[in-house]
């Protein structure tokens, strides 16, 4: 068991005047993982099941998150796996403008969307308040809110 | 700076509602040290970043950390 004695550092570490040398701070080692060019990739259901597009990230809480929440397979989820691997994607391109692969992947998920977007509005109403939507008048108004029952699966 | 969508970027499944949880969980959103605050900072900071990669990088993480985070909706 531990006691808070043992996280203190020694005394002679002068942790209370600021200074925490090598030996004396072993609390952890923080680790970024350098992300190359062409990493591997999820399908785009898969990623937003895991909260992540590529497996070489998907390592802390690898444990707790492998237990994968059953989606819906609705126009809206379809929409949100989409959008979301367009946001990964937009996230590595930032920094691998050359990874061409990646960049014509990320062009065809947004012209993808783009369809998804008209396909879920026909069902499911307005996700833009300037939407237009002549036939039923001004519906943007119209419950269920994102955040209000059946609103959000 | 932002769009809004009538959508969620991610379902929710609320299972037992939990009031102090939310509390907690609301204050490191949009509390005095909280997530708003940092991507606020982030959205600052850019204005002096003289790289444009950078300069795309803190405004993903700003944008992210503003909407995404905070559970609004995406970005």
């Amino acid at each position: 068991m531990e006691t808070p004695e043992m996280n203190q550092p020694a005394a002679s570490c002068g942790a209370n005047q600021g200074t925490m040398p090598g030996s004396c701070a072993p609390l952890a080692f923080p680790y970024v993982p350098m992300q190359g060019p062409n990493p591997t990739r999820f399908s785009r259901m898969e990623a937003l099941q895991t909260g992540t597009l590529f497996p070489g990230l998907d390592l802390p809480f690898k444990e707790a998150i492998q237990a994968k929440t059953k989606l819906a397979n609705t126009a809206l989820v379809e929409l949100m796996a989409l959008d979301f691997a367009i946001d990964e994607l937009g996230l590595y391109i930032v920094t691998h403008a050359e990874d061409q692969e990646a960049l014509q992947l990320y062009w065809s998920y947004i012209k993808l969307a783009k369809e998804g977007r008209e396909k879920y509005q026909k069902m499911y109403g307005p996700l833009l308040q300037t939407d237009l939507t002549p036939e039923e008048g001004y519906i943007w108004l119209k419950d269920p809110w994102p955040w209000e029952e059946g609103g959000n699966a | 700076m932002f769009v809004y969508e009538k959508k969620l970027q991610y379902p929710v499944k609320i299972k037992n509602t939990n009031p102090k949880l939310a509390a907690v969980i609301i204050s490191q959103y949009g509390g005095p040290d909280g997530e708003l605050g940092a991507s606020l900072r982030y959205l600052s900071q850019r204005y002096s970043m003289p790289y444009p990669e950078l300069k795309a990088l803190l405004t993903d993480i700003g944008t992210a950390g503003s909407l995404s985070d905070t559970g609004a909706g995406s970005p």
